[in-house]
């Protein structure tokens, strides 16, 4: 189906997920921030009609929501690298988000991360899909399952391989 | 999605699909032993076997390998652990590392963790199950927090912190203690009955500190009593202080039975108040039971009831009525039977049935009585009676006495016991005794009389909250519930005087110390209850008002010649067709609690004055509905009381659909062939003919039979859509416009979601609704006397304006304005009675219009103004309304049935939960409510969010519970028959 229409579909839903992620995580002043997870949970229940259609746009809306929490996450990191330039590259946890990824990994090791994934993306799409949903979008294995058509056992082994393949590719000690 | 797209061979593709699976086990399977199974898998592919060893260094482990140093592994292992869909349990936790799991209770899981900030500590982290409310959860941990600062004891884990995991359930940290529960570690040291009574005093002198300090365990148990050895002694910590009332646990709340049966969590320390409905009344002597259950456990060896086969009403009713065993007859039951085995070492170490007959027996016995008036007044009487017993000084507790008999009786009968009962049961029981005992027995009387106001205040309340809404016909039971009210009310001073008394003199008219403790304690209960019984906010003052409200009423609105023939001109007007075509013709009857101000000329329709919430608002002579800020006929102010519109029955089509093109298309050769084309749709209006082949719609080329209509979610209205047809060889490009709606009403290009779909008919019998949304002075002149909870206080200011008491009403939660309707008269709207009241006979996205712009003059949403003060909200720019947060009622244009703010404002309340559309059309319209869901439907939007969301047929969903600062009501009533 042409992308054009999802597209379009897929804009009208996200951007009312993202002025909800907005409101939620600066707006409120009694509120407690919720993980964009959560969020990205709660908004799809609440455009989530129990439709087929939107069934279809599942697997869009949450590949989109982890891919732009992903360029968000590094976007920030290069920024700050920047700012450091000079090989002073710190360890420094992620702040403001709590998803594996900043669990995983730390902000200097982001850009890093960004470089392996376009690697892995380009010998194993599916691999990488498991992979950000996973580190950008916290889902779990049952729900990657659902979102990408998976048994949750071989989503594990999705994630479990692309794991161990960014890191080794981001080892610097293996040229 | 794509597959790996690695190469054209699928070969590859399975090798390293089998390379994924070897790789996944291989992470299972310790390291001892991988390469061993690595070699069996990999036969004699080396090089799959060298790709395996190089990424099984980079991997982690997976849950069951025992915890490895390398951090980074640990993460892994804790991603990799399967969790339920919906709820994470990936233990992310801000400034936390987590270490490693310490056990699993019924409220949630407890992990070692280090705390980075603001103090690095090794702490204990306890994530509360799925299923709560975080937000509930925290706040009212937030609420507790200072007492909690204040508690400082040995005895006690301290609880640091509370916060939210990644995965967004609530957890607490709490001081790490490294002991086991009191009962094991009585077990495995062999503890002798004296060693365990005087750990036991320790537990108590534990509790006792934080009662001082105002906090409750409310879930005391051998879990929540770590006991370490430190120099040779038994040391005990008890954990979890402050975490039962955060997290709100009640009996309920456990009975969550899990698949096979099994109850969460454990009922068997919880107090008889504690099992009821009203869980909220628990005092410090709630602990006082748990302690004696544990205490019983400790000296027997078993707890007082078996609940383990009982169902939550059985449980219910045990632990509220049936009378525990005494410890030392169970005792020797459980010595006796064969199935009970002594464990090893039990012999030496336990109590024998002797040692517990007695003293021990009763002191036990006294800890769990039912009644809480009859247990110990505190922790510290309960271990003082333990301390007397060790030193062989005479218990408080004793044997079954008079004063004992006699309150039995009187919790038994309660229903029956009156006062002269009790003073003939009195008598009698003084002829049986000697004639000197005689004083003390009237005095005893005396004081039973006194503490069953305690009850009475609880009952009174009860009873005081049924009497609502206020109404003529309830003047008689009104008037002699503040009869009686007040005589109890007028034993205050009594009261006061005894306590003084008790608590002055050292005289020991009341027998034993620990009795008179417990009286002195539940009198000066008692003297608060009655105290805020009887102030200003309290059910005296409430029902006087409804007192006064009920004989005036009537008069006021219904059959004092003024309201009288306001009401004569009102009927005759509304049943006018000519003067009132929408009414067609309806015959109204005087409302009570009503009084008809006018009909409105521009809209037709009547307005009310509901006097109980305020003040008659007067006219503004200078009302002209074009010119904003003289926009409102009304002068409102934060006197005025509520207004409302009387709307007219009627039919409307409720919902929105997304635009369709009107095309159906059958699949031909060249493109999809056009088989139909609806009139006046979009495709009709572009000139597309049914046997034309479509070969593009915008961009999409040669579409087949697929959802057409699913192209236009995104288009506005104006905005152009182009078919390029094929007719008779030639190509032909058709241009139309977007038109809401034409072809058919309710149409929303911008809708996504299938809330608002289907559009369907609903049909209304004529109610009145607010004209406004509910002010927050109207809402503090509510006989809810509730405190007027609005977060956007009156005199604040907000980019430069001033918040007024006629502001809405906001962080109101729908329980609340529940009940505030209820003791009203009023209710929440039907989410049917709120549609078309906003859409005021329109099908249009907004009653003013289609677009955005269209709320300009209309609406206070989040806006261009607002966008200048609070830079991070997401506001649409076409507007500029002139407010950061809400405004005055009223300040914008009204629509076509006289009301305003209906778009904007605050988020408007429904009574109705927030069911799919299809699950109703079949049921009755006009009102859907499923009480099993906690989900509540608000309208139209508010200052804080986009045009998008301030749609006729626009909803969203709230928690019952739950408020926020743009969330209010609009009320509305029924029409009296």
């Amino acid at each position: 189906m042409a992308e054009n229409v999802e597209d379009d579909r897929f804009k009208s839903v996200y951007s009312e997920l993202r002025d909800m992620a907005a409101r939620r995580m600066v707006g409120q002043p009694r509120n407690h921030t919720l993980s964009p997870t959560a969020l990205l949970h709660e908004a799809y229940m609440r455009v989530d009609s129990g439709e087929k259609c939107w069934e279809q746009d599942r697997t869009y809306l949450f590949r989109a929501f982890a891919g732009e929490m992903r360029r968000t996450l590094i976007d920030s990191a290069r920024r700050r690298a920047a700012l450091k330039r000079g090989g002073d590259r710190k360890k420094e946890p992620l702040s403001g988000v709590d998803l594996p990824a900043s669990r995983l990994f730390d902000e200097a090791e982001l850009v890093d991360l960004d470089e392996a994934l376009e690697a892995l993306s380009d010998i194993d799409s599916r691999a990488c899909a498991v992979f950000e949903l996973r580190c950008f979008a916290g889902l779990t294995f049952r729900e990657i399952g659902e979102v990408l058509s998976l048994s949750e056992t071989v989503a594990k082994e999705e994630w479990s391989y692309a794991e161990a393949w960014v890191k080794r590719k981001m080892d610097p000690s293996r040229s | 999605m794509g597959e790996a797209e690695d190469g054209s061979e699928p070969v590859v593709t399975d090798r390293r699909a089998h390379l994924k699976r070897i790789h996944l086990q291989a992470r299972s399977i310790g390291r001892d032993e991988r390469d061993a199974f690595l070699q069996k898998e990999c036969g004699d592919d080396k090089e799959l076997l060298e790709e395996l060893r190089s990424l099984l260094r980079y991997g982690g482990s997976v849950p069951g390998d025992p915890p490895a140093a390398d951090g980074d592994t640990e993460v892994t292992a804790a991603l990799l652990s399967p969790t339920p869909f919906g709820f994470r349990d990936n233990l992310v936790v801000p400034n936390h590392t987590i270490l490693r799991k310490l056990g699993e209770g019924g409220m949630g899981v407890v992990h070692l963790a280090d705390q980075h900030e603001p103090v690095r500590r090794r702490v204990a982290l306890k994530v509360i199950k799925a299923g709560m409310d975080t937000a509930e959860v925290l706040a009212r941990f937030e609420a507790e927090r200072q007492a909690l600062a204040l508690m400082s004891h040995p005895y006690i884990a301290q609880v640091f912190d509370a916060g939210m995991t990644a995965g967004g359930q609530p957890y607490f940290t709490l001081e790490y203690v490294s002991g086991v529960p009191i009962t094991e570690y009585c077990e495995q040291h062999r503890l002798g009955i004296e060693q365990r009574l005087q750990l036991f005093r320790q537990v108590c002198d534990g509790v006792q500190h934080a009662h001082q300090k105002g906090i409750i365990h409310r879930d005391l148990k051998p879990s929540n009593v770590l006991v370490h050895t430190q120099d040779d002694k038994a040391v005990p910590k008890i954990i979890d202080f402050g975490i039962a009332k955060a997290t709100n646990q009640r009996l309920a709340d456990l009975t969550l039975f899990t698949g096979l049966g099994r109850m969460i969590g454990t009922p068997d320390y919880m107090s008889p108040e504690q099992a009821g409905q009203a869980s909220h009344d628990i005092d410090t002597r709630s602990d006082v039971y748990s302690l004696g259950v544990m205490l019983y456990e400790l000296l027997v060896g078993a707890r007082p009831y078996d609940l383990t086969r009982a169902g939550y009403e059985e449980i219910q009713r045990i632990i509220r009525e049936q009378e525990p065993k005494r410890p030392s007859a169970r005792l020797s039951m459980l010595m006796g039977s064969s199935t009970a085995a002594p464990r090893e070492g039990r012999t030496d170490t336990r109590a024998s049935a002797r040692e517990l007959r007695g003293d021990l027996d009763w002191i036990i016995l006294k800890a769990l009585e039912k009644s809480r008036s009859r247990r110990y007044g505190s922790a510290s009487a309960f271990g003082d009676d333990i301390g007397r017993h060790l030193n062989h000084e005479p218990v408080s507790a004793g044997p079954v006495s008079r004063t004992y008999r006699l309150k039995k009786f009187v919790r038994k009968n309660r229903g029956l016991v009156t006062a002269t009962a009790l003073v003939v049961l009195a008598l009698s029981a003084v002829v049986s005794w000697a004639v000197v005992e005689r004083g003390r027995a009237v005095a005893e009387r005396e004081r039973v009389l006194r503490l069953s106001d305690v009850k009475l205040v609880a009952d009174y309340v009860a009873e005081a909250d049924g009497l609502f809404p206020a109404h003529p016909a309830r003047k008689q039971e009104l008037r002699s519930w503040l009869k009686k009210a007040s005589e109890l009310y007028g034993r205050l001073p009594g009261h006061l005087e005894v306590l003084a008394e008790m608590r002055g003199s050292s005289l020991e008219p009341f027998g034993d110390p620990v009795d008179r403790a417990w009286h002195v304690e539940t009198l000066n209960q008692l003297v608060n209850d009655l105290t805020s019984f009887g102030d200003l906010t309290g059910p005296i003052a409430e029902v006087r008002e409804s007192l006064e409200w009920a004989e005036t009423v009537e008069e006021l609105t219904v059959v004092g010649a003024e309201a009288a023939s306001r009401w004569r001109r009102a009927i005759a007007s509304v049943a006018d067709k000519n003067e009132c075509p929408l009414y067609d013709g309806l015959t109204l009857r005087p409302q009570l609690g009503l009084l008809p101000l006018d009909r409105n000329p521009r809209t037709g329709l009547w307005e009310f004055w509901h006097p109980r919430t305020g003040t008659c608002p007067e006219p503004d002579e200078d009302w002209d509905p074009q010119l904003p800020g003289r926009c409102n006929r009304w002068r409102m102010n934060g006197e005025s009381g509520l207004v409302f519109v009387l709307i007219p029955a009627g039919s409307f089509s409720m919902g929105a659909e997304l635009p369709k093109t009107g095309l159906t298309c059958a699949d031909g050769e060249d493109g999809a062939s056009v088989t139909s084309v609806s009139f006046g749709s979009l495709a009709d209006r572009a000139g597309v003919q049914v046997g034309d082949t479509l070969r593009s719609v915008n961009t999409i080329k040669t579409p087949t039979v697929v959802e057409l209509d699913s192209i236009l979610p995104t288009l506005r209205t104006g905005e152009e859509t182009v078919f390029v047809v094929l007719r008779g060889g030639e190509a032909l490009s058709l241009p139309a416009e977007v038109q809401v709606g034409v072809g058919s009403p309710n149409i929303d290009p911008r809708m996504f979601g299938g809330r608002a779909q289907p559009v369907h008919t609903v049909s209304l019998q004529p109610y009145f609704l607010s004209k406004y949304e509910m002010t927050q002075g109207q809402w503090s002149r509510s006989p809810a006397k509730e405190l007027d909870p609005s977060y956007y206080k009156v005199g604040n200011m907000h980019a430069g304006r001033k918040v007024t008491a006629h502001n809405p009403v906001e962080s109101v939660t729908w329980e609340q304005s529940e009940v505030t309707m209820r003791k009203l008269g009023l209710s929440l709207p039907t989410e049917a009675q709120w549609e078309y009241g906003c859409r005021g006979q329109t099908s249009s996205v907004y009653w003013s219009g289609d677009t955005v712009s269209d709320l300009n003059g209309v609406a206070n949403i989040a806006d261009s103004f607002a966008k200048q003060h609070s830079p991070t909200w997401k506001c649409d720019m076409d507007v500029d309304d002139g407010f950061q947060v809400h405004a005055p009622v009223g300040s914008f244009k009204a629509n076509r049935y006289g009301l305003h703010d209906v778009h904007g404002g605050v988020w408007e309340l429904c009574h109705d939960s927030y069911a799919s559309y299809r699950s109703l059309v079949s049921g009755p319209a006009s009102l859907r409510v499923d009480d099993a869901k906690l989900d509540r439907v608000r309208r139209g939007g508010s200052f804080y969010g986009p045009a998008l969301w301030a749609r006729s047929a626009h909803r969203f969903s709230c928690r019952s519970t739950q408020g926020s600062d743009d969330l209010g009501l609009r009320p509305a009533r029924a029409v009296q028959e």
